[in-house]
């Protein structure tokens, strides 16, 4: 192995190791396209990362695996959550619950918007990952929205800018984990910031995009679109949710005499829990399908990115991006702001909102470490999450889109871009004036 | 017994089913790049798994 290079040549080295990174990541799209392969973005960014350290003369093996380690609880509150909300499913409960909503409050458009709000919210709020909430109760809000004569296209913007929305919630925010991580801070504080952010976003999303073809839909459409699923009793669709709540909430209420089994486990338990609250299905089987195809991407790209993490630093890649930040930010603040809402989105269109925390918001994090740390770190997340809308990648994008039906992607983009341009707004104003955001929603 | 030894190893379990179910995954999938993948994932929960207790 070389020994690490000082003085000038640190620049040097660090400079070819990006380079070489940002060369090979290039090579590798234009070969997969060349001979039409679809090689996922991981993969790409793991052989990417892996030859930026060979050619700094760095031994990879040892760093491409070390690196991940630090994900690996993360990685299971993803597969949990999804094993959990794919159980919720498979025994009917989600059904029932969009039954009852728009049996009960279809007079009440507010009301209707709010819970769909809530139900696109939660999957992303426990996984941290916005396809995770298209993918399960995602279909549910379809039913809904369409019965209420909202427009396919209109449908396909709700879904993709609140799950975009409801996955930088509390109490999982991926991008603000992986940053937190990366510059050694504990993700705690986050729970009032987050819910400051993102609870007016997806608000002003919500009825920017459903109020106005809000239309009250009779019983009998209601029926004919959502037939009355099985149930065993009014309340049993819902035990397993109170189960999982009742059971985060005493961990935090009762430190030291409610055993704190972490939150993949609390999962777990509601997803038991499950099988006894409504039709028989086959535990392995929903489970198989819960961490199956798009969240094994998310996984796997989750580790790679400890992977670009452990070796950036090594070979001074990413000091390099951070002393590049500091100098934009001590040329003109303002232009650093002007940076952040811009490149993060857009980068994220490559890397994906997780790749995009690493190489930008790492940096742009340590650059302005004199502001709250929380507060600033919960308004760069929300920067990064809009990178789930934006091509070539777009994972929440595409996957809302199929979904509601649509063919083209750019009518639903044109419909996103207002609510879309009010939470980067926002949270770049959050970025602005994080220190007094932080007095009143950060606990220290 | 202590009971963050008892949550280690239900989380040692945890892992052995999760593990199961991508080694599952793996087996019947016929796309040559989610195997290799899935290879990122496997490596990092085995080492939870064998050397973590």
């Amino acid at each position: 192995m070389f020994a690490h290079s000082h003085g000038d040549a640190m620049y040097w080295t660090a400079g070819f190791a990006l380079l070489v990174m940002a060369l090979t990541f290039a090579v590798m799209m234009v070969l997969a396209r060349r001979y039409n392969q679809k090689i996922p973005l991981a993969i790409t960014l793991f052989v990417a990362v892996g030859a930026s350290a060979v050619a700094t003369g760095f031994n990879p093996l040892r760093h491409l695996f070390e690196g991940p380690t630090w994900y690996i609880y993360i990685n299971l509150v993803i597969f949990c959550g999804m094993i959990f909300l794919t159980t919720m499913k498979a025994a009917g409960n989600l059904d029932c619950i969009a039954y009852d909503i728009l049996a009960n409050f279809r007079t009440k458009p507010a009301v209707v918007l709010v819970l769909v709000m809530a139900l696109l919210f939660f999957p992303g709020m426990v996984t941290g990952v916005g396809t995770a909430a298209i993918l399960s109760t995602g279909m549910v809000a379809v039913v809904i929205l369409r019965v209420c004569g909202i427009p396919n296209v209109k449908i396909a913007a709700i879904l993709a800018v609140v799950t975009t929305i409801g996955s930088a919630a509390p109490p999982v925010n991926l991008p603000a984990i992986i940053i937190a991580s990366g510059i050694n801070m504990p993700y705690e504080g986050f729970d009032r910031i987050l819910w400051a952010l993102t609870l007016p976003s997806g608000l002003f999303a919500m009825f920017w995009l459903g109020w106005r073809d809000y239309r009250v839909p009779s019983l009998e459409a209601i029926e004919e679109a959502l037939p009355k699923p099985e149930r065993k009793n009014a309340i049993m669709p819902y035990v397993p949710l109170i189960v999982v709540i009742t059971i985060m909430v005493c961990i935090r209420a009762f430190p030291g005499q409610f055993p704190d089994i972490v939150t993949p486990m609390v999962f777990m338990v509601g997803s038991i829990v499950t099988l006894f609250t409504g039709r028989r299905f086959d535990y392995v089987a929903a489970s198989r399908e819960a961490i199956g195809g798009g969240v094994l991407s998310t996984v796997a790209l989750i580790f790679v990115i400890g992977a670009v993490v452990q070796v950036t630093t090594l070979t001074g890649a990413k000091g390099l991006l951070v002393l590049a930040a500091m100098v934009i930010g001590a040329t003109a603040p303002a232009l650093m702001y002007l940076a952040m809402a811009v490149s993060l989105p857009l980068l994220g269109g490559v890397l994906t909102q997780l790749g995009t925390a690493v190489i930008l918001g790492i940096p742009f994090e340590l650059a302005m470490i004199s502001k709250n740390q929380v507060a600033f770190v919960a308004g760069l997340s929300m920067l990064c999450y809009f990178a789930q809308l934006v091509p070539p990648s777009a994972l929440g994008g595409y996957f809302a889109r199929d979904l509601a039906g649509e063919k083209d992607y750019m009518p639903m983009l044109k419909k996103c871009i207002v609510p879309s341009l009010f939470t980067i707004i926002y949270a770049v104003v959050e970025l602005v004036f994080a220190n007094q955001f932080a007095a009143v929603f950060v606990p220290f | 017994m202590p009971q963050y030894m008892i949550i280690m190893g239900l989380y040692t379990v945890l892992t052995a089913y999760i593990l199961y179910l991508v080694f599952t995954i793996v087996l019947r999938s016929k796309n040559v790049w989610e195997q290799i993948m899935s290879i990122i994932v496997i490596v990092p929960f085995a080492m939870r798994l064998l050397f973590i207790k």
